[in-house]
């Protein structure tokens, strides 16, 4: 042990070090972090897989809706292919796309396209995908065998996606959105008046909404024949993007639940997370199901916490005419928190 | 085992919570947001104790995809970034354990400075006590030598420290007052000036 006033000295000692700390620049931090996300990207659990980790009676509509997603995809992997926009040509099969789709010629792509490459015309990306830029600037932001990511920052790109692994992914992104690709063919276009256009030839995507703060993206399934319109988040947003039918969530032993409100005070997405078997999941909710979610003290105990959301599920269903779902909801609320059952005939639905 | 300050049964009471359900749900844009929260520290950190830039770099991206891969199974015992020190601190002292035995394989020629862990980059840069000083730093053992940066140099507090190395805040007192006893006789030995403390300023 040395004295104090040899750790005064010390401390004296040490202060250019402590003044004067490695920093990193902002140059090689842009840098770290473009080769970085790719890495991140595989292991990345999308919306609707997450769905799928739900309990079965959790997941009610939302269970339908899905199955019905997998059963019109499956539909339409198993027809002929659409042979009324020659454009497009023939998907690929057996790991290879034909190199001449009607009058454009696809240039064979490297394994990995550079980062900051410009996609033009038609081309067939290393996942197999084929891209075609009818008008504007794409950009590649990481395109490998398994993981694409195209950026568009103005005009409009059709991808056509073959069927892909649960490993691969295939993304287009604008200022506002993101879109996820199941095997599909979409259209992203951004609008003079700044908005993104997101249409669907054929199967599914996913469209997250990229929000101001980026602390919450809402997130909807399109399926074929549908479109989205995405606006820009002005001050109080409200929703950006029309949300789908809610779904209902169970809280079954330990679970949580955060709902955050946006910059402007207003809810416009939330996000239900629990524990189970000891891990957090955390799904998208729609506002409908939990507007006053946000109202809850974050310093709650978990118990009170979990009551909350299930006070306020409840609430909500009824609200939104599921009598027999909320009728459901209550008597489960009844049998997890017997102590303040009375709740629902004080206070609610 | 330290017990940790936040219990685990009330992790929606934690300061990092949104940010932890974004994670473990895969959300890109919650690694972003990480990445832009702690890069800038967890790269400092790592700078302590690898002897380049790039080394810090390459530890840097190890903790996060280190992160990315074990979210599951972060419990909420402690703040994202204690978590994240931990994990940077364990990955640089693994990287430079990696290197040590590279030296000692003759893989790698190197200077005296170099063997203490500085760069050559550093010390032409260096006003020569620092050098010196870093030279010091990188002789102390190294669990001494953990506690001392993340104390002295990174401004972590001993419960925090304890947390990070997942050991008793007493065991940490004891390290830093043997770190501090140690680096002294050492800069005494290289001659370094050490500075009068308040008490004895004219």
């Amino acid at each position: 042990m040395i004295p104090d006033r040899d750790e005064d000295r010390l401390r004296a000692l040490l202060e250019p070090l402590r003044d004067a700390p490695p920093v990193l620049s902002e140059a090689r931090s842009k840098a770290l972090w473009r080769s970085l996300e790719p890495r991140l990207m595989p292991a990345r659990r999308s919306w609707p897989t997450s769905l799928f980790s739900m309990g079965p009676i959790a997941l009610g509509p939302v269970a339908i809706a899905a199955t019905a997603l997998v059963v019109v995809f499956g539909l339409y992997l198993a027809q002929p292919e659409p042979t009324s926009d020659p454009t497009w040509g023939a998907r690929p099969s057996n790991g290879s796309l034909a190199t001449s789709v009607g009058p454009v010629v696809l240039q064979p792509s490297a394994s990995v396209l550079p980062i900051g490459q410009t996609v033009a015309g038609t081309q067939l990306l290393p996942s197999g995908a084929q891209v075609e830029v009818e008008r504007g600037q794409v950009i590649v932001a990481f395109a490998t065998p398994d993981q694409t990511r195209l950026r568009l920052t103005s005009g409009r790109v059709k991808s056509t996606v073959p069927k892909l692994a649960s490993t691969q992914r295939y993304e287009v992104e604008t200022a506002l959105a993101l879109v996820s690709v199941r095997g599909t063919q979409f259209t992203v276009e951004t609008t003079d008046d700044g908005a993104t256009l997101v249409s669907v030839t054929e199967g599914t995507v996913v469209v997250e909404v990229l929000a101001m703060t980026e602390q919450w993206r809402v997130a909807v399934v399109l399926g074929r024949g549908q479109s989205r319109r995405i606006d820009a988040c002005g001050p109080s947003p409200e929703a950006a993007i029309a949300l789908e039918r809610p779904w209902t969530c169970q809280v079954e032993g330990q679970a949580a639940l955060a709902a955050r409100a946006d910059a402007a005070g207003q809810s416009n997405a939330a996000l239900v997370s629990r524990i189970r078997q000891g891990r957090l999941l955390s799904e998208h909710a729609p506002i409908e199901a939990v507007e006053h979610w946000h109202t809850l003290n974050a310093s709650a105990s978990l118990s009170t916490f979990a009551e909350e959301v299930l006070f306020r599920e409840g609430e909500a269903l009824s609200r939104l005419g599921r009598k027999a779902e909320a009728r459901q909801m209550g008597q489960r609320f009844r049998a997890t928190f017997p102590e303040s059952a009375r709740r629902i005939e004080t206070e609610g639905f | 085992m330290v017990r940790d300050a936040v219990p685990s049964e009330s992790l929606e009471a934690h300061p990092d919570a949104l940010l932890i359900a974004r994670l473990t749900a895969g959300h890109a844009a919650a690694y972003r947001e990480l990445f832009r929260q702690h890069s800038d520290e967890v790269y400092r950190l790592a700078r302590r104790f690898v002897t380049s830039d790039t080394d810090a770099e390459e530890v840097t991206q190890e903790v996060f995809i280190a992160a990315h891969q074990s979210i599951g199974r972060f419990r909420g015992h402690s703040r994202l970034r204690t978590w994240l020190f931990r994990i940077t601190v364990n990955r640089a002292l693994k990287h430079r354990r990696w290197w040590l035995r590279r030296r000692e394989s003759g893989a790698e020629s190197l200077t005296t400075a170099v063997d203490a862990g500085v760069s050559p980059e550093q010390l032409a840069h260096d006003r020569e006590q620092l050098a010196r000083l870093r030279v010091c730093i990188a002789q102390l053992e190294v669990r001494k030598r953990t506690v001392l940066v993340l104390h002295e140099l990174e401004g972590l507090d001993t419960a925090t420290i304890a947390e990070v190395l997942e050991c008793p805040r007493s065991t940490v007192l004891t390290r830093l007052a043997r770190a501090r006893a140690d680096l002294v006789r050492l800069a005494e030995q290289q001659g370094i000036e050490i500075p009068s403390s308040k008490e004895e300023s004219p």
